[in-house]
């Protein structure tokens, strides 16, 4: 695992001699497993490119800060993106455009956060050509008074046929929750497949039940319902995970 | 181990489901509730595991001679009362042997160790003749009707109760698979025979591996006749007729 930072919206001088940093750009020239973090950003502006035939398993880590975010993605030919991303942080502007530019390519799009501000994400994945994948699943908590608004344009034009492509967002409320999910798909393509989910909601009382009827008491349970909330996106390492984990501990107190 | 249900009354949604309600399950022993559709058996179990969805409004439920109407889930489970569910939850995100973990560590009061727990699991695991992944798997997601029976079993080996209450625990299971369950309880029973068992039913089957001391019809709101097991087969051949035109205990007609 290799890991990028960006500290007060600079990338961290990084040597690598399958991976190019040029000052807001970072191009992945072959296969990796790679963590970008944010260190007391603000706004930040990255352009991303993974060439042909190269997979890039990406996990983005950010907590505590006030984010302005516009990132821009190009996958080339048969590459593949998965990314996992976990926030929490204060108050959140994020903007991803994600061009799927090159034949077979695919995007397996991750994301949980747990949100105690105001949060906007618009994310656009655009299917610029045949046979093109992608697959979107945004999970976030919602706590006491925050604001979560989550769009997400899947957009595929005529003429790109045999496109496949998946989005799912769940917002789960725990308390007076503002949450918005806006899921667009522009296509003007019949030969494709597709599919959405959107659920807004609070945990279910019978699922608590069912802990509690274990001898698991109400808050301890309600933390592992976030955990699995959490969890049931990412495929971290464990070094990750307890990271998360120390998050949600501290919530929790 | 005694359970004492004490003219109990149950409403919910403002309807009354259990009324003038009464009940002893001695320590060791087996019961059978029966009885025709929505009379309220499955309310019963929840009631005793305490489902903040239904009301006592009277009466009262005592175990191991203290009253538990005032406690909460977690603790009458912890007193070691066990609900196996008609249709257990699937939980995403949340392994099963996190949940596992979690439930047992809460029940001792101590964290459990890894090795023990491995141990415990891989044996009950092995008893049951499940499926070695399950373990690993997000709670009941994915899992079959008989997979997830079998893992309420798994969790009565692991937690150790003193009174399980089997909710249709024979629903969604193959002949196979209900003899492999029954046959697991009763072990767990031989193993700690101060157990008593509480089981909810429409079928005779599971009462042919787990026979009942006590058989109990309930209807109209509370229990209108008990009797042994031949009174499983008299509702066999039968059926509820011939006890639900009579009237009850209290000059009441049945149903």
């Amino acid at each position: 695992m290799k890991k990028i930072v960006i500290d007060n919206n600079r990338l961290d001088d990084y040597r690598d001699s399958n991976i190019i940093i040029r000052d807001n750009k970072i191009i992945f020239n072959s296969n990796g497993d790679y963590t970008l973090e944010y260190v007391n950003s603000g706004d930040i502006n990255l352009d991303i490119d993974i060439a042909d035939n190269v997979t890039i398993k990406l996990f983005i880590w950010s907590n505590g800060n006030d984010l302005k975010i516009l990132n821009h993605y190009k996958l080339g030919y048969k590459s593949n993106l998965m990314l996992f991303k976990f926030y929490y942080n204060n108050n959140v502007d994020e903007n991803v455009v994600i061009d799927l530019n090159g034949e077979y390519s695919h995007l397996s799009y991750n994301f949980s956060s747990i949100s105690r501000g105001k949060e906007e994400y618009h994310i656009i994945v655009n299917h610029n050509h045949h046979r093109v994948s992608s697959n979107i699943s945004n999970k976030c908590i919602g706590l006491d008074n925050s604001k979560i608004k989550l769009q997400i344009d899947s957009v595929l034009d005529k003429g790109n046929t045999l496109c496949v492509m998946d989005q799912n967002s769940r917002i789960l409320t725990l308390g007076k929750v503002e949450a918005t999910i806006i899921p667009n798909m522009f296509i003007e393509e019949d030969s494709v497949e597709a599919k959405h989910g959107s659920i807004v909601g609070r945990i279910a009382p019978e699922e608590i039940f069912y802990l509690m009827s274990r001898g698991i008491t109400e808050e301890e349970a309600v933390t592992l319902l976030i955990k699995g909330f959490i969890f049931s996106n990412l495929v971290v390492d464990m070094e990750k995970r307890a990271r998360i984990f120390q998050v949600i501990q501290d919530l929790r107190r | 181990m005694k359970l004492e249900i004490k003219d109990l009354a149950v409403e919910i949604d403002k309807k009354l489901i259990l009324d003038k309600f009464n009940l002893d399950v001695e320590e060791g022993s087996i019961h059978v509730i029966m009885g025709p559709n929505g009379v309220g058996k499955s309310t019963l179990s929840r009631v005793i595991m305490g489902d903040e969805n239904y009301h006592v409004i009277e009466g009262d439920i005592l175990f191991e001679s203290s009253s538990i109407v005032k406690l909460k889930t977690d603790e009458r489970s912890r007193k070691g009362i066990f609900l196996a569910m008609q249709s257990p939850m699937e939980i995403d995100g949340v392994s099963n042997q996190d949940f596992l973990r979690t439930a047992i560590s809460q029940k001792n009061e101590e964290r459990v160790g890894l090795y023990q727990f491995i141990k415990s699991v891989e044996e009950a695991v092995s008893d049951l003749n499940m499926n070695k992944d399950l373990i690993h798997r997000s709670l009941n997601v994915g899992f079959s009707g008989g997979e997830k029976k079998k893992n309420e079993v798994l969790q009565i080996k692991l937690l150790k109760p003193s009174l399980i209450i089997l909710d249709e625990l024979d629903s969604g299971l193959d002949v196979d698979s209900l003899r492999i369950v029954c046959e697991n309880i009763l072990k767990y029973k031989r193993e700690n025979p101060s157990t008593a068992i509480l089981i909810i039913t429409h079928y005779s089957m599971i009462l042919e591996y787990l026979r009942p001391d006590y058989v109990h019809i309930l209807a109209n709101k509370h229990i209108i006749k008990t009797g042994d097991y031949n009174l499983v087969s008299d509702i066999e051949k039968n059926g509820y007729g011939k006890y639900l035109e009579t009237k009850n205990t209290y000059g009441e007609d049945c149903l």
